[in-house]
């Protein structure tokens, strides 16, 4: 066991700083990029051999495990909850890169799915059907939350309406 | 992806996009210590590993308890039957891992049936019911070693000192929330509460739990889960909130004391530590954390 985490350990050293920034695209920010990359890549650490016989590239089905996850996850915290203490001690957060960047301000308003098809669609440059079968829907699903980022984002961008329902044109 | 006229607005942005996602700003540093992140993954593996056996070796009770049901049925002697009553009984109501455990959803297989879907399919874990679960070390007594098989065979399914259910709080936490298990885990296993999200990097935030026996748990960013605070938690040698001093110093002979109330036990792999509160003769509180006191919230 040891050495296939060996194995895996030198993917996480190699690998760690580009699913970082990816995490980084699809959270929004650095803490949930952490937490998002740690969870994935231990659950993928747990069964590295047989990934690494399956997967043709390790790093891209980390990638979209780490997309998946993602959606999940804002699926169970959306019901936030209080803890009763407060934190026990605070820490700076660290400024956004993207700050001033209306395209990115806007890309964080988007619901996790359609960030999702659309990091998975500009950074990693999948196609339709490929992102369709890294989230397990349909590609007509795929081609209508992308059509309602864009027009999300585009009219965020211009300051026009943002679209309602269904009909994004 | 649009369908009417919007092609260029699409260019438009998609490239944006891309220049964004593909910006030097875009940070690759801040995140977790790839050891953590390794041994984290090893303490999944073992965990699926101890799910495994433990379902195996429940198999092989519940064919010997059926092989001897079976004989008394037919057997002979009238008492023979009342006997075998007994220890069926003593076996129904033994916590029962066996008969509820899916080995097959923590075979490797599953783990990748589905590519890209990290939850189900990576780890299987959630579709795994927390009572049917033992975690490392499965250790089944107080005195924290593997118990050796019952001669009478009353008692062959004994209490994992580390599941649920469990009062103990060993040396690597209480189940299934562990020492330097991050957020989105912890909040997976359904026995944290989400509290108000993560701690940010660096930073501590606290958490209730489910279980009653520990008050909360305190998580800081980057490292995860690194306190414990028991309330009717134990430890694996029985000291809890209100045990005396001498049982407290009885338990553990090598305790150090740590400032003019409390006393540190650190475990032997240097891997934690307990930290007890005293007051007035007596254990009032009982902590288990990372090894350095820095590092802890």
């Amino acid at each position: 066991m040891s050495g296939d985490l060996a194995g895996f350990g030198e993917f996480v050293e190699a690998n760690l700083p580009g699913l970082l920034r990816y995490g980084h695209a699809l959270t929004g920010n650095q803490h949930d990029a952490a937490d998002l990359v740690q969870t994935v890549l231990e659950k993928i650490g747990s069964r590295w051999p047989s990934v690494q016989r399956k997967a043709a590239d390790p790093a891209a089905y980390v990638r979209r495990s780490m997309a998946n996850a993602h959606i999940s996850r804002w699926r169970k915290h959306r019901r936030e909850s209080l803890v009763a203490d407060l934190p026990e001690s605070g820490a700076a957060t660290p400024a956004d890169p993207f700050e001033h960047e209306p395209l990115w301000q806007a890309l964080k308003d988007l619901p996790p799915r359609q960030r999702a098809v659309i990091v998975l669609r500009y950074y990693e440059e999948l196609s339709e059907a490929e992102i369709a079968a890294s989230l397990g829907v349909s590609t007509g699903t795929v081609k209508s939350q992308a059509s309602k980022a864009i027009a999300t984002l585009r009219g965020k961008l211009t300051g026009g309406p943002e679209p309602e329902g269904r009909a994004v044109r | 992806m649009s369908e009417h006229g919007d092609d260029r607005d699409e260019q438009v942005v998609g490239d944006e996009l891309r220049r964004l996602f593909h910006s030097d700003r875009l940070p690759s540093g801040g995140g977790p210590d790839p050891e953590v992140i390794v041994a984290g993954a090893r303490r999944r593996r073992r965990r699926r590993a101890a799910l495994s056996a433990s379902a195996g070796v429940f198999v092989v009770v519940g064919a010997i308890s059926a092989g001897v049901a079976l004989t008394g049925l037919g057997g002979p002697e009238g008492g023979r039957g009342d006997t075998i009553a007994a220890d069926r009984s003593d076996t129904s109501a033994a916590p029962r891992p066996t008969g509820t455990a899916p080995p097959a959803s923590s075979s490797p297989g599953d783990a990748e049936s589905a590519p890209g879907l990290p939850e189900p399919p990576v780890d299987g874990e959630p579709s795994v019911p927390p009572s049917t679960v033992t975690s490392p070390p499965p250790m089944t007594s107080d005195s924290g070693t593997p118990a050796a098989p019952s001669s009478s065979g009353e008692s062959i399914v004994t209490q994992p000192l580390d599941a649920p259910g469990s009062a103990v709080l060993t040396h690597i936490g209480k189940y299934p929330l562990r020492l330097g298990m991050g957020y989105a885990a912890a909040v997976e296993t359904g026995a944290m509460d989400e509290g108000t999200g993560p701690p940010e990097q660096g930073s501590c935030k606290s958490y209730a739990v489910s279980d009653p026996a520990i008050s909360r748990v305190a998580i800081r960013g980057g490292q995860g889960i690194v306190r414990f605070q028991a309330d009717t938690a134990r430890t694996p040698d029985g000291i809890r909130v209100g045990s005396s001093m001498e049982e407290l110093r009885a338990a553990y002979p090598d305790l150090e004391q740590a400032g003019e109330n409390s006393y540190v036990k650190q475990n032997p792999d240097s891997s934690s530590r307990y930290v007890f509160g005293i007051a007035n003769g007596s254990v009032s509180t009982l902590r288990l954390t990372v090894p350095s006191p820095a590092a802890t919230c």
